[in-house]
């Protein structure tokens, strides 16, 4: 199953998974569209909202809008999105990050995900300016691998405290698990993305199904903040 | 390469991290089983603690009352018959009047002594469980003419921790003061027996018997609560072999090294 891809491709690199065309056309629509899923949910429990929470909104909205942006930007303008998709890492890796900051009950901890942040922004800036219109797959990879590492530390903090009565009840679980999962699926792909499109390999899908996934586990903690 | 890497990887990784949840799932739940356990568990404690703080005062209570009724009231009431016998002998008031009330004194002061022995069986410190029953015994067949008995094993010189011997007694004390007062029975038997490491007293009688899921019911007045209570705080069970006429049947039993 192989197929060409438009030349502006070879020229701004290899696309992210959103790019790719056919035979993934309809999972990419489904995928992108998964968003809009936890956006409505976020709406019904807007009542309910208090700090962690902000942060998750904010980024389904976010990635709502960059989605519909960069849908737009392809099929409206026929230029490249990655600029979007680089800058909407930085935005992922911020706002998820600000999650657990919120959570997280020890102040080294916190001022651990503040450090990361302080740090990843201007190093990924860099990146991105040097190259904007390029998939930036390292970028994608440390964010991928700090956000599991951040989550990891979650949940070891979780077993320490035991503060949860029933962890199917809590949205923090639902959300934690939604990243990690998502993350170490994505994470191997991103690192290996030149290698899947350099032998045409549209084996994005995982990336796809898995982008569902993460917004179905989106909308489940959403739904479970109460009051 | 030929191979999607990093697919597999990622695919790899994944399932890691599905695994890695339902586990932390299972791990969560199983502390949170063991926290629990342990929480009903100090909370059990902790309401054994306070009822047997409760019983404690309950029978300092009972020593003082039986002190104060022996040593104050009993003292004055000897002390007014005393003076009324010097009265009687110097007045020329009525013979029998003085009589009858040296005799209302006399019954006055022996209450004064029932209740104050009944408060504090003085025997059951002294000489133990089966004499404190005996004595027990013969005083309720004197002052109600019901057929009690006492029966027991080789442990008339035995002595036990004083919590269980103060229960035990407490608890016959009980039944019978049941039986006596609801069954109508015209027959009681005490029976305490030492068997290798547990202390079983049984009262029988051959009363009205009971329903035992109405008498179980708060308020219901026959004292099975305190029974209870007693027990639990000395590691004892109560089994109660009762039916509406048929008798009653009811055996405590206690471990020796609770």
């Amino acid at each position: 199953m192989s197929f060409e891809y438009p030349k502006y491709y070879l020229k701004y690199g290899f696309p992210n998974p959103f790019l790719a065309e056919k035979p993934l056309n309809i999972l990419i629509h489904i995928s992108s569209a998964s968003i809009i899923l936890p956006m409505i949910i976020s709406l019904m429990r807007v009542k309910f909202l208090r700090k962690p929470y902000y942060p998750v909104v904010i980024y389904v909205w976010v990635t709502g809008f960059v989605e519909a942006a960069a849908k737009y930007v392809k099929y409206g303008l026929h230029e490249s999105n990655n600029l979007l998709y680089n800058c909407q890492t930085i935005l992922e890796f911020t706002l998820i990050s600000l999650i657990f900051y919120y959570v997280f009950d020890r102040d080294f901890l916190k001022k651990g995900i503040l450090l990361l942040i302080t740090l990843f922004i201007p190093i990924a800036l860099v990146l991105i300016v040097e190259n904007p219109f390029y998939f930036n797959e390292n970028l994608n990879g440390t964010s991928g691998l700090l956000l599991i590492l951040i989550t990891l530390t979650y949940f070891y903090r979780l077993l320490q405290n035991m503060s949860i009565p029933i962890l199917s009840h809590s949205a923090m679980f639902w959300i934690s698990s939604g990243v990690l999962l998502y993350f170490s699926g994505t994470i191997f792909v991103y690192i290996f993305s030149s290698v899947v499109f350099e032998n045409n390999m549209p084996l994005w899908s995982i990336n796809l199904y898995l982008n569902i996934l993460f917004h179905i586990m989106l909308t489940i903690g959403i739904w479970q903040i109460k009051e | 390469m030929e191979n999607p890497s990093g697919i597999i990887a990622g695919t790899i990784a994944m399932l890691l991290m599905a695994v890695f949840i339902v586990a932390f799932m299972v791990f969560y739940q199983q502390k949170q089983f063991r926290q629990k356990a342990e929480a009903r568990k100090r909370e059990e404690e902790y309401q054994l603690q306070l009822l047997e703080a409760s019983l404690e005062v309950q029978e300092a209570e009972r020593r003082r009352i039986a002190a104060d009724l022996h040593d104050d009231i009993g003292t004055l009431l000897s002390a007014t018959r005393l003076s009324l016998s010097q009265v009687s002998r110097s007045s020329k008031g009525s013979a029998t009047d003085v009589q009858e009330t040296k005799e209302l004194l006399d019954e006055a002061i022996q209450n004064v002594r029932r209740i104050s022995k009944e408060l504090l069986p003085s025997a059951l410190d002294n000489f133990g469980l089966v004499a404190a029953f005996d004595e027990f015994v013969s005083k309720i067949r004197k002052h109600t003419g019901i057929d009690v008995v006492f029966h027991h094993d080789t442990l008339s010189q035995e002595r036990f921790d004083a919590k269980v011997e103060l229960s035990l007694y407490r608890i016959g004390q009980e039944l019978v003061n049941n039986s006596l007062k609801h069954s109508g029975a015209t027959h009681i038997e005490i029976m305490l027996m030492h068997q290798q490491s547990r202390l079983v007293l049984s009262v029988n009688d051959n009363g009205g018997g009971f329903n035992l899921t109405d008498v179980q019911k708060p308020n219901s007045g026959l004292g099975l609560k305190n029974i209870e209570s007693r027990l639990n705080v000395i590691g004892g069970t109560v089994f109660f072999d009762v039916a509406e006429g048929k008798g009653s049947h009811i055996v405590a039993n206690v471990p020796l090294n609770a």
